[in-house]
């Protein structure tokens, strides 16, 4: 519980302080944009390294197999089914389901996600509405993220220890892995490696097809 | 994708030369704080990103129901395919 209130925390004074203006990309000279991604290598190191020093690794992965990839299918399916289902129920008169369907097939990926709508729905619709949903995709895709950083330990015990890796779609590979390990146990590795590619994989493919129908 | 997991397999080996360190065992919490430092600057950028923050409470409700329900089904859906997986396996 306080490990989650944390998060939500450090999201938030982060965004207050873009706000405000106390910090901004730019303050840290021309690479300052790319901060998290040097960060996202340092932690990817720093998983890997808990990973190696763990003798059961070798076993966990080499008792994988391929039903595990009927898991990322059902995560995908159920994401993009509940997706559009929620925003038909929003009845916007902006939106059609097509576009609900793209944002849910961000499965987390935010960065990459609201960076393929906007550019793909700059012709159909024009770059203000596009930006809008690139927009409102950005931060689905990133309460996706928060909610799985701080929800992993709940949603391991009281649903299935397959449920933070499900909640956290694209980034069960990543910034995700860490709590999923912890939370889940190691024994889930090859499962939150596995979805996490899967659905890597698929996130272009779909706002692709959904953007462009 | 891939250089996420040449780095992962880089800490791994890392990790599996160097498992009897005592600051190995420490990675968990350095990650921690990682994870802490990107929520920060994620959040620096939503901040700063003048899209979202002129229209917040619109895209901001929109999105919060819409992750709500896609984590729902995706929840729902393959943590039940994980319960008919595992159970073939006993």
């Amino acid at each position: 519980m306080k490990g989650s209130l944390v998060i939500i925390a450090v999201f938030a004074a982060g965004c207050i302080a873009g706000i405000t203006g106390a910090v901004t990309p730019g303050l840290f000279g021309d690479w300052g944009k790319d901060i998290p991604e040097y960060l996202l290598y340092a932690l990817m190191f720093l998983v890997g390294t808990g990973l190696g020093a763990n003798k059961d690794t070798a076993g966990i992965i080499k008792g994988a197999s391929a039903k595990l990839l009927i898991l990322p299918a059902a995560s995908i399916c159920g994401t993009l089914a509940f997706t559009a289902l929620a925003g038909m129920l929003l009845h916007s008169p902006d939106r059609e389901i097509q576009d609900y369907l793209a944002i849910g097939s961000g499965m987390g990926y935010y960065s990459l996600s609201s960076v393929l709508i906007t550019k793909y729905k700059e012709v159909s619709i024009g770059l203000q509405a596009a930006s809008e949903l690139g927009a409102v995709a950005l931060l689905t895709n990133i309460f996706r993220e928060l909610f799985t950083l701080a929800a992993a330990p709940a949603l391991a015990k009281k649903i299935s220890p397959f449920a933070p890796v499900a909640s956290a779609g694209v980034t069960a590979i990543d910034v995700s892995l860490p709590v999923i390990l912890k939370y889940s146990g190691q024994g889930m590795l090859a499962a939150a490696l596995i979805s996490g590619i899967v659905t890597e994989i698929s996130v272009p493919l779909l706002v692709t097809l959904f953007c462009s129908i | 994708m891939f250089r996420i997991l040449l780095i992962l397999a880089a800490g791994i080996l890392f990790g599996r030369i160097f498992r009897n360190n005592r600051i190995v065992s420490k990675s968990g919490n350095a990650a921690t704080c990682i994870i802490w430092a990107m929520l920060f600057f994620l959040g620096v950028n939503i901040g700063t990103n003048s899209e979202i923050t002129s229209d917040i409470l619109n895209i901001g409700k929109e999105a919060l129901v819409l992750s709500i329900a896609g984590i729902a089904g995706s929840v729902i859906l393959s943590c039940s395919a994980y319960r008919i997986i595992t159970k073939k396996k006993k």
